[in-house]
C-alpha cells in the first residue's frame, strides 16, 4: 500500500507540474485514479499493474493539460481580445517612439520613457475596466463557474500588476524629468496627483486581490472605478483644469460620457447574476 | 468495431448530459456507464472526460460539489442544471434528425 501511495504522490507531482491543472482538478483526477486501481485490484490485477493501467487510461500530463488549457482565462473571448489590443498598443507606441530622431539629451530620453510607462500603465488599467464591463454584461445572463472565476482572477491581477508597476515607474521618471527641466521633483499638480491617485488605487486593488477580501466579481466591478480614476487622472486636468501638456483632447463631454458609462456598468455589476435572463423568462 | 474519435468527441456532451438526467454522478461512474451502455465500443481516455465536465460547468449546464461517499472517499459529483436540460433537448433534436436522415438514406439504398 505504501508503494501505491508513493506512486500516486509521484504521479501528482508530474501532473501538478503541467500547466492548467489546478489542485481541485488534481484531487478529482486522483480520486479517479484510485477508483480505477481499486477496481482492477479487485479483479485480480496486481497493485503495481493496476496503477500503471490507471495512469495510462488517464493519459499523459501534457495531453490532459492541453485539454484543460482550452478552459483557461484566455478561453474567455473578452480576455483574449483585450490582451491582443494591449499588445498591439504596446507595439504601435514603441514603434512610434523608436522612429523619432534621437536628440541625445537626457531630458528627452526621460520624457519618452515617462510618457511610455504612464501611457502603458493607464492603458492597462483602462483595459482592465473594459474587461470589467464585459464581465458585468455576461454576468447579467448567467453566472461564471468557480473554475472560470478562478482563472479570470489571474487576469485582473496581471493587468493590475502591469498598471501599478508602470504607473509608479512612469511617475518616478516624470519626477526626474521635472527636476531636470523645472528644478523640482513634485509640485502637487493635478496630473501628478492623478498619477499618484491611480498608483495608490492599483496598489490597494492588488492588496485586496492578494488578501482575497474581495470576490472576483468585486474585483471586476471595482475595475470600473479604477477606469474612472484613470480617465480623470489622464484627461481631467486638460479638460477641466486647462492643462496644456499631455493629451490634447478638448471635448469634455466625451469624458463625461465615458465616466457615466463606467458608472452605469458599475451599478449593473451590483445586480444578482443572471437577472436579465430571469426577467426575460 | 470501435467508434471514430471525431464521433466519440461529438457525442461526449449529449452522452454526459443524458447520463446526468439519471441522477448526480461523478467522473469515474460516468465513464463506466458509457462503457456499459456501449458494450465497450465507446472508450474515452479517462483524462479527457474532465475537461468536458469542467467546460459544461463553465457553460452553466452542470454544477459540481465534493461529497463523501459511503466508502469514505470524497468524490466530485456533477448535477444537471436547467441550462443543461435545455442544451440536451437541442442535442436530442439534432441527433434524432441526423439519425432519421441516415436511416431514410440507408433504407432506400
Amino acid at each position: 500500500m505504501r508503494d501505491l501511495e508513493q506512486s500516486i504522490a509521484e504521479w501528482r507531482r508530474a501532473m501538478s507540474a503541467a500547466p492548467h491543472i489546478g489542485p481541485d482538478t488534481l484531487d478529482e483526477l486522483e480520486t479517479h485514479l484510485r477508483e480505477t486501481v481499486e477496481r482492477l485490484v479487485r479483479s485480480g490485477v496486481s497493485e503495481a499493474d493496476a496503477f500503471q493501467r490507471g495512469v495510462t487510461q488517464l493519459g499523459p500530463p501534457e495531453k490532459v493539460a492541453s485539454e484543460f488549457r482550452k478552459l483557461s482565462a484566455l478561453g474567455w473571448w473578452p480576455a483574449r481580445i483585450v490582451t491582443a489590443i494591449g499588445l498591439a498598443f504596446v507595439l504601435i507606441l514603441v514603434l512610434t517612439f523608436s522612429f523619432r530622431p534621437p536628440t541625445g539629451r537626457q531630458e528627452y530620453a526621460l520624457l519618452v520613457a515617462h510618457i511610455l510607462a504612464v501611457t502603458f500603465g493607464y492603458s492597462a488599467t483602462l483595459l482592465l475596466g473594459v474587461l470589467g464591463a464585459c464581465f458585468v454584461v455576461q454576468r447579467c445572463y448567467s453566472d461564471f463557474s468557480p473554475r472560470r472565476l478562478q482563472a479570470l482572477s489571474h487576469v485582473t491581477r496581471n493587468f493590475a500588476w502591469v498598471g501599478a508597476v508602470l504607473i509608479v515607474l512612469g511617475t518616478v521618471l516624470g519626477m526626474l524629468w521635472s527636476h531636470l527641466v523645472w528644478g523640482r521633483y513634485w509640485g502637487w499638480e493635478a496630473k501628478e496627483i492623478g498619477a499618484l491617485g491611480t498608483a495608490l488605487w492599483l496598489l490597494g486593488y492588488f492588496a485586496a486581490h492578494r488578501s482575497k477580501l474581495i470576490t472576483v466579481r468585486g474585483l471586476f466591478v471595482g475595475s470600473l472605478v479604477g477606469s474612472n480614476i484613470v480617465l480623470l487622472a489622464w484627461f481631467g486636468p486638460n479638460l477641466f483644469l486647462g492643462h496644456t501638456y499631455g493629451i490634447s483632447v478638448r471635448s469634455s463631454w466625451l469624458l463625461v460620457v465615458a465616466l457615466t458609462i463606467n458608472l452605469a456598468f458599475f451599478l449593473v455589476g451590483l445586480a444578482p447574476a443572471g437577472w436579465l435572463r430571469l426577467r426575460r423568462a | 468495431m470501435k467508434l471514430q474519435k471525431e464521433l466519440v468527441a461529438a457525442s461526449s456532451v449529449p452522452l454526459i448530459l443524458s447520463i446526468l438526467t439519471e441522477g448526480d454522478s461523478y467522473g469515474y461512474a460516468i465513464i463506466q456507464r458509457v462503457k456499459e451502455l456501449s458494450g465497450g465500443k465507446i472508450e474515452w481516455t479517462d483524462g479527457m472526460l474532465y475537461p468536458v465536465l469542467h467546460w459544461l460547468e463553465d457553460q452553466d449546464m452542470v454544477c459540481s460539489r465534493w461529497q463523501e461517499a459511503d466508502t469514505g472517499r470524497k468524490r466530485k459529483y456533477y448535477s444537471l442544471k436547467s441550462e443543461g436540460r435545455k442544451a440536451l433537448e437541442q442535442q436530442q433534436e439534432q441527433w434524432t434528425l441526423v439519425n432519421s436522415i441516415l436511416n431514410q438514406l440507408w433504407n432506400h439504398a
